[in-house]
């Protein structure tokens, strides 16, 4: 047999056909992972791409109502990080961790600092093109100076105060929060080194107290109880309240008390820009003695927030205000409002019968040339430990502000002329 | 089918031959120019903040090789295939950059291997000879090739100080060896002399139902004998398979019987079982082959790294310098072409599979128009060679095939892999000149 060179060709034909098939199966291979598969890949949570395009989101600054800064990214461009400037306001700015998540005002409007996208076009834009992705600046109610007042009247306590802004003649239903403060509290700059730490600590550094931690109200609660019994309320003086608490107690069922509290509002979560204590409503069988409880030390809870809102009521017209910490955002340079449009809600208390509990319950001080109005209750929490509740409506006529503080199982008498120092602050302003 | 293809085949070869594609040579030369140029700048702008900066000189050192090539063959080999360059031009530099990019301490000695690679090319192409010693003489190159093999038993080395000791050190200079790849080309010469001379005795076809006698099926139990020494004592999975691949395809255009492939695959699969069983790597390989997330942070981290380099070229891709190719350990040479997808895209991806495809159909054009059956087998070996190892390492990065560890010609790092692979398409292009003659 001779060599036969068209044979061959054939051969050589054939065998390009089944390489071209070979590179042809291994194009399909790439389309399988790169475009058919692409998606599914690329959100696995061990695709180090993900870190990668975490690391380099510019996320927005965080200023407080005079735009100081409060936190902002530093770094590279490649490596992005977020640095806290002032841990005076923790736990409520929180923090924003690779390793682990986010807390306070960075978890709440995640999606704004780090300026997420939703329309899909901007996205196949910004993708191709390489644009950093680069978050929103936003701006809190807080006031730096006073925040830092707050912190150093509380001095090593353990506790938490809050300071509300009530709007007069304009939109009554908003509470501007301008100091919120959490003892004790953490440095977000080493976060990633103690993270451990501060999870196990006893002392839950982590925990925002102002908005969720719950506590027996003790008597505090009582001006919120008597603006419901008015009859009791003219009978009412700060001296006797231990009488007129047992007569309420022989008036009130235990679903009278219940619905005192659903309308103070101490039985829900009030909507706001931070985590709230997950509140379940109390039932009657939860009251063991309805004595006890008008007194306000059953089970029956509050978080200072809840107070500092039931207190905005009673300072103002009986109407339940909705707190607010964020204020605007920065859109393209300039800052535009943030916050839903609120619906008004009927008051809760006739506003005649709020001033009569501000005049009857608080106790009157003055500071220079403004007069405030303090009232002060005691809980007993465990052996000669005891929680302490301040109210504060600063000034006394026509509040402006209303002064939350609470001081967590303190064994000595509090030393409110520090947190006296604040309110006369807040006179003074 | 082969009417259509041969027709298919007459009218690209005569466009190949027109006055058009010896000046369109120049013409993608330039567009890869192009293509280089704008990815230097971009490399540096990246890197260094400026559009100046050690990146072009990818783009010299390039420019110089190509235009010399251009020029020299067009002089001397005026019947070059005129469409083989262009190919090896742009993959060529394509590897420049992407060294650069992936492994900055490896990217001088790509450059210098990459000259060396195209002077040897140009020498090989252009030096007045005939191939009469290579066929003559099969037996000499292969002991030869052996030898070298046998000599990193004992002298083999790895260059990173880990792994399968592959490598030999060629004495006070500093710079390594991989006789496996001097072995593939020397391989070649003596499969193609064998056939050419053996031919018609391999044609014998046994009645039906009874095996051929032994001596006709003597060279292939040798072949795979020889894989499975190849696996058994280097552990070279990817050359093992290679060789075997490539002798099973040069016999196919000897005998034309597919029942010699059949058998071979057979034993292949054989050699692949008794591996598995017997090697940890090669275990290591097939079941992150078949099923790499249970282990994706650690046995199978290189393939699933791979998949989603793909995965996140998307289209067009993140562009030179702006992927995440790096987390692919030893990507600049086993990994370039998932460096590729993710950089420059689906895109990128598939202009790489389509450039190889046009080498593998440039070379097997030359074997079909070659006289002599010494120059068919020898052309066909050398494309089947190269296509092997490209369709290999395509299949290992897309998890179509097991990993191999074969690098991807002209593109991977590696210079004993640039320097043969430079050889092969210098002995192409010698063969495309007589062919064209």
């Amino acid at each position: 047999m001779n060599f036969d060179p068209n044979q061959t060709r054939r051969r050589i034909q054939n065998l390009f056909f089944v390489l071209t098939c070979s590179y042809g199966v291994m194009t399909l291979g790439l389309l399988w992972w790169g475009a058919w598969q692409g998606d599914t890949l690329l959100a696995r949570e061990d695709n180090p791409r993900l870190v990668e395009a975490e690391l380099r989101i510019q996320r927005g600054r965080i200023v407080d109502t005079n735009n100081i800064v409060l936190a902002e990214n530093g770094g590279t461009v490649a490596r992005q990080t977020r640095l806290y400037l002032n841990t005076d306001i923790e736990p409520v700015v929180g923090y924003y961790s690779l390793r682990y998540g986010t807390a306070g005002v960075e978890e709440s409007l995640d999606t704004i600092l780090r300026g997420d996208i939703t329309d899909e076009q901007q996205e196949v834009r910004r993708s191709l093109l390489h644009e950093p992705q680069v978050g929103q600046d936003v701006r809190l109610s807080l006031d730096l100076e006073l925040q830092a007042a707050v912190v150093d009247s509380m001095g090593d306590e353990t506790g938490a105060a809050i300071v509300l802004l009530l709007s007069r003649g304009g939109n009554e239903q908003i509470a501007l929060v301008r100091a919120m403060v959490s003892l004790p509290t953490y440095d977000p700059n080493q976060l990633n080194s103690n993270f451990e730490q501060l999870v196990v600590d006893e002392s839950a550094p982590l925990l925002n107290r102002a908005t969720q931690a719950q506590y027996q109200p003790g008597e505090i609660i009582s001006p919120f109880l008597f603006a419901l019994e008015p009859e009791l309320l003219n009978r009412l003086s700060h001296e006797n309240i231990d009488l007129t608490n047992t007569e309420l107690a022989t008036r009130w069922t235990r679903e009278d008390l219940l619905a005192a509290w659903e309308i103070w509002g101490f039985n829900e979560s009030p909507a706001f820009s931070l985590p709230v204590a997950d509140i379940t409503p109390p039932s009657a069988a939860d009251i063991s003695s309805i004595e006890r409880a008008i007194s306000g030390e059953s089970t029956l809870l509050m978080t200072p927030l809840q107070l500092a809102l039931a207190t905005s009521a009673l300072a103002r017209d009986g109407t339940l205000p909705q707190p607010r910490l964020v204020t605007a955002v920065q859109d393209e340079g300039e800052w535009v409002n943030y916050g839903v449009a609120l619906t008004p809600t009927a008051p809760i208390i006739d506003s005649a019968v709020a001033e009569a509990v501000q005049q009857t319950m608080w106790q009157a001080t003055s500071t220079g040339e403004t007069e405030y109005l303090v009232y002060t209750a005691s809980v007993q929490a465990g052996t000669n430990q005891f929680n302490h509740w301040l109210i504060g409506l600063v000034p006394a006529q026509a509040p402006r502000y209303v002064v939350i503080f609470i001081y967590e199982n303190n064994s000595a008498t509090v030393q409110w002329d520090t947190i006296n120092q604040t309110i006369d602050r807040l006179a003074d302003s | 089918m082969t009417r259509t293809s041969t027709a298919i085949h007459s009218s690209l070869a005569d466009f190949a031959d027109s006055p058009i594609a010896r000046w369109g040579q120049w013409g993608w030369l330039v567009l890869t120019a192009v293509f280089l140029i704008s990815n230097a700048v971009s490399l540096n702008i990246l890197r260094e903040g400026s559009w100046l900066g050690p990146a072009w000189l990818n783009v010299a050192v390039w420019g110089g090789l190509m235009i010399t090539a251009a020029l020299l063959l067009r002089r001397f080999r005026p019947w070059h295939d005129p469409l083989i360059l262009p190919a090896l031009a742009i993959l060529l530099g394509w590897g420049f950059l992407l060294v650069d990019r992936l492994a900055p301490n490896f990217w001088l000695r790509q450059l210098i291997w990459g000259s060396i690679g195209i002077s040897v090319l140009l020498g090989v192409a252009i030096l007045p000879r005939n191939l009469r010693p290579l066929r003559d003489f099969p037996y000499t190159w292969l002991i030869g090739g052996l030898t070298l093999l046998g000599a990193t038993l004992v002298f083999g080395v790895n260059p990173i100080g880990y792994g399968a000791r592959l490598w030999l050190e060629i004495p006070f200079t500093g710079v390594y060896f991989q006789p496996s790849e001097l072995l593939k080309l020397l391989l070649i010469i003596f499969l193609a002399s064998y056939f050419a001379q053996r031919e018609q005795l391999l044609r014998f076809r046994a009645p039906r139902g009874w095996l051929a006698p032994l001596p006709y099926l003597a060279p292939l139990l040798f072949m795979w004998g020889f894989c499975m020494a190849l696996l058994v004592w280097q552990q070279d999975l990817g050359a093992a398979v290679l060789f075997f691949a490539v002798f099973l395809g040069m016999l196919y255009i000897a005998v034309g019987d597919w029942w010699y492939l059949l058998g071979g695959g057979v034993l292949l699969l054989g050699a692949a079982v008794f591996a598995y069983y017997a090697f940890d790597l090669v275990a290591l390989r097939v079941d992150a082959w078949i099923n790499p997330w249970p282990e994706a942070d650690d046995r199978a981290f290189q393939i699933v790294q791979s998949l989603y380099a793909l995965a996140n070229g998307r289209v067009l891709g993140q562009g030179i310098n702006q992927g995440f190719p790096q987390y692919i350990p030893v990507i600049h040479s086993d990994f370039a072409f998932a460096a590729i997808v993710e950089e420059w895209g689906l895109i990128g991806g598939i202009t790489t599979i389509a450039l190889f495809l046009w080498l593998t159909y440039r070379g097997l054009r030359i074997a079909m128009l070659a006289k002599r059956p010494f120059h068919i087998y020898l052309a066909t070996g050398i494309t089947l060679m190269m296509t092997a190892q490209t369709i290999l390492i395509l299949g290992g990065v897309t998890k179509v095939l097991p990993l191999t560890g074969v690098t991807l010609p002209f593109v991977s790092y590696g210079g004993s892999s640039l320097l043969m692979s430079c050889i092969m398409i210098g002995i192409l292009l010698y063969l495309s000149d007589e062919v064209g003659q």
